[in-house]
């Protein structure tokens, strides 16, 4: 279970401080593929975030598995989000000096109880799932977009967390590397994980059971697709 | 996958900057510890300059010293055989004897027995310090068709209860001729020439210079040569009595004491400057120990003026590394710093990642301070070992030498080594410490997001 309550967020603006979210709450349950959509600005990203323990908001709370994450002291909100939250960015993150595999298998270390050959082992499927199998030894660098992406999803997936949080995943990407990698969102939300989809992508979106559109840090429309 | 792979898969990915980060600390490490062997290095080349200096000095004191004082006994020895001249000697004489003859030819006609020098010799006179027995007469020297005075000597006869003194008159060998300025100048005489005296062959052996005396127209040759040649065997013409202690009116003294050995003698006092020669010899005496005197105090002196320009030396440089040591070390500690802060600093965006996807802030602190403390540990090793070799390189056409060993030996550069050693990998794990602290702090969104 995802849980937001009351959640909200500012920056400070060069005009002074901007309300990126502004009092949202959600749930999402088990099986849940939800897409965010709004026009630049509207604070998707920032809920993305903050949903992801990634960024504290300025009030509010936000609950995943029965835990309240920003209570947790900083180490132990890692590891949680390690074991708990994939992520799948549009610019990718990935390590730049390590290989397709290894930085697979980084996501790893932020689990210290677990079993270093099966680890490895679900790497190589998840490697070879996303047909990264002949690429598994380059370094983000020799890799087209498509590819960096395939990695990173096998990243976020590596720790079999309860939810993925993606941010325009397939902004940078071609149809057919977008269509594997929704196809993966939606796999894995159909196995009862949550995925929270940020995206401008029409076609990306028409992908979640139900979309929420965001205008000035508030969620104003829910569409389900069903 | 463990952080130390992610350590090294980094060092290998950005071997560049790896390769540049470790140059950078070498530089600065050989930096500080060059500069603090070179210092050190030139103390102790100077300390030898100066210790080589000073032993130099001190040995050419020495000798000098030791030329003075050679000098000196040799000016008394010299002074001492001149003044023999004007010592107060006395003249004993078989009593029949007639002085106007001594006088006016300079020969001597009474005898007395030779045995009278051996009785003075073998009695406990006092008063008397050198005995010269000698045959004397005025001859025609028939081969040379020349009159010259001919004494026959044995030289000095020692005086049984006195320690052996040194004598004042050497004895001319049998066969050997000592020929006065006149005699050698007239015939035309060298050293070494072959004379013949009344049928006998005598080699010169000694010529004197012109003396200014009835000593420039005498021939001396062995006494025993001569009482044969003159007939006088066992018989002696008269006894000189060298340096006698008896100066102002002692002579009569001597008279008695003489007269009570050697019976039937009489005793002339043959000069009387004999206070004059004790005054020249006390002055020679003084003059030579003032000599040596003002030789001591002037390489004292030197040695003072040399031992205070070393410490003059040794204190500059010990002023100029108090000022350049530390302004070294705080240079090349912000160098490694900076440049430690500069790669943390450019690796925030992979903080950020390894945050998000659960790393804790030790893990990260890991990564990165493990590379930083590699750079610093490769670079310090490297820094010092250059920094040696800079020495070897400065040092090696110079003429005093230090060995590399006794400078690293000595507590400064030894020191400095290990801190060295030490301080680099410290000093930029610290460097990168902050940055990688600060972002690991952060929310990783916020530093995702960048600057």
């Amino acid at each position: 279970m995802l849980s937001l309550t009351n959640v909200s967020k500012s920056y400070n603006g060069a005009s002074g401080p901007v309300q990126a979210v502004d009092n949202v709450s959600l749930e999402l349950g088990p099986g849940s593929f939800i897409g965010i959509q709004g026009p630049s600005g509207c604070g998707k990203s920032t809920l993305l975030l903050a949903a992801g323990g990634l960024m504290r908001p300025d009030s509010g709370s936000v609950r995943i598995a029965d835990e309240e994450i920003y209570a947790l002291p900083p180490d132990r909100r890692a590891e949680f989000r390690g074991k708990t939250i994939g992520f799948v960015f549009q610019q990718f993150h990935l390590v730049p000096y390590l290989s397709v595999l290894d930085n697979v298998l980084a996501a790893a270390l932020a689990v210290k109880s677990a079993d270093s050959e099966k680890v490895r082992e679900r790497a190589r499927q998840l490697v070879d799932r996303f047909g990264l199998s002949s690429r598994r030894h380059h370094v983000p660098a020799a890799l087209s977009t498509g590819e960096r992406q395939r990695t990173a999803l096998a990243r976020a997936l590596l720790n079999e967390p309860q939810c993925l949080l993606a941010d325009e995943p397939t902004g940078n990407l071609d149809r057919e590397n977008s269509r594997v990698v929704l196809d993966a969102l939606a796999e894995f939300a159909a196995a009862g994980g949550i995925v929270l989809l940020v995206t401008h992508d029409e076609q990306a979106a028409q992908r979640a059971e139900t979309v929420l559109v965001m205008r000035n840090g508030r969620i104003i429309r829910e569409t389900p697709h069903g | 996958m463990s952080v130390w792979r992610m350590v090294f898969r980094e060092i290998g990915h950005r071997k560049l900057n790896f390769c540049l980060g470790v140059l950078a600390v070498t530089a600065a490490i050989a930096c500080i510890v060059g500069a603090q062997s070179l210092l050190q290095a030139d103390k102790l080349i100077t300390r030898e300059v100066l210790s080589a200096r000073q032993s130099e000095v001190e040995a050419a004191i020495e000798a000098k010293e030791a030329d003075v004082e050679r000098a000196g006994a040799a000016l008394q020895e010299v002074m001492r055989k001149q003044m023999l001249g004007l010592g107060f000697n006395v003249l004993i004489l078989p009593e029949g004897q007639d002085l106007a003859e001594l006088h006016l030819s300079g020969g001597l006609s009474a005898t007395m027995p030779e045995e009278y020098v051996t009785r003075l010799a073998d009695s406990n006179i006092v008063t008397v310090n050198h005995l010269l027995p000698s045959v004397t007469r005025r001859i025609h020297w028939d081969e040379k068709d020349l009159d010259v005075i001919l004494v026959g000597t044995r030289g000095e006869v020692p005086i049984m209860h006195r320690a052996l003194k040194k004598p004042l008159l050497d004895a001319v060998a049998p066969g050997n001729m000592v020929v006065g300025y006149e005699v050698h100048k007239k015939l035309n005489l060298s050293e070494g020439d072959t004379v013949t005296l009344r049928g006998r062959e005598f080699t010169i052996s000694t010529r004197h210079p012109q003396r200014g005396s009835e000593d420039d127209a005498t021939i001396w040759i062995d006494l025993r040569q001569a009482q044969e040649l003159l007939g006088l065997e066992n018989l002696i013409h008269a006894i000189l009595a060298l340096e006698c202690d008896c100066a102002g009116d002692r002579i009569s003294v001597i008279r008695q004491e003489i007269a009570g050995i050697l019976p039937g003698t009489q005793v002339i006092e043959r000069y009387s400057q004999a206070l004059t020669r004790a005054e020249s010899r006390d002055a020679a005496k003084r003059a030579a120990d003032e000599a040596l005197a003002r030789e001591q105090a002037a390489g004292e002196e030197l040695l003072t003026r040399e031992t205070r320009s070393r410490a003059d030396l040794e204190n500059r440089h010990a002023q100029l590394a108090s000022v350049l040591v530390p302004v070294v070390v705080a240079a090349c500690a912000l160098m490694i710093g900076l440049l430690s802060y500069v790669n943390a600093r450019q690796r925030r965006e992979e903080i950020g990642i390894l945050r998000a996807i659960g790393l804790q802030a030790r893990q990260i602190m890991i990564v990165f301070l493990s590379k930083a403390v590699l750079i610093g540990l490769v670079g310090g090793v490297m820094g010092a070992l250059a920094g040696l070799a800079v020495l070897a390189v400065v040092h090696q056409d110079e003429v005093v030498t230090v060995p590399a060993a006794e400078v690293v030996r000595s507590s400064s550069v030894s020191t400095m080594l290990l801190l060295a050693v030490a301080l680099a990998p410290l000093l930029a794990g610290l460097a990168s410490w902050i940055p990688g602290v600060l972002a690991a702090r952060q929310d990783p969104a916020v530093v995702l997001q960048g600057d």
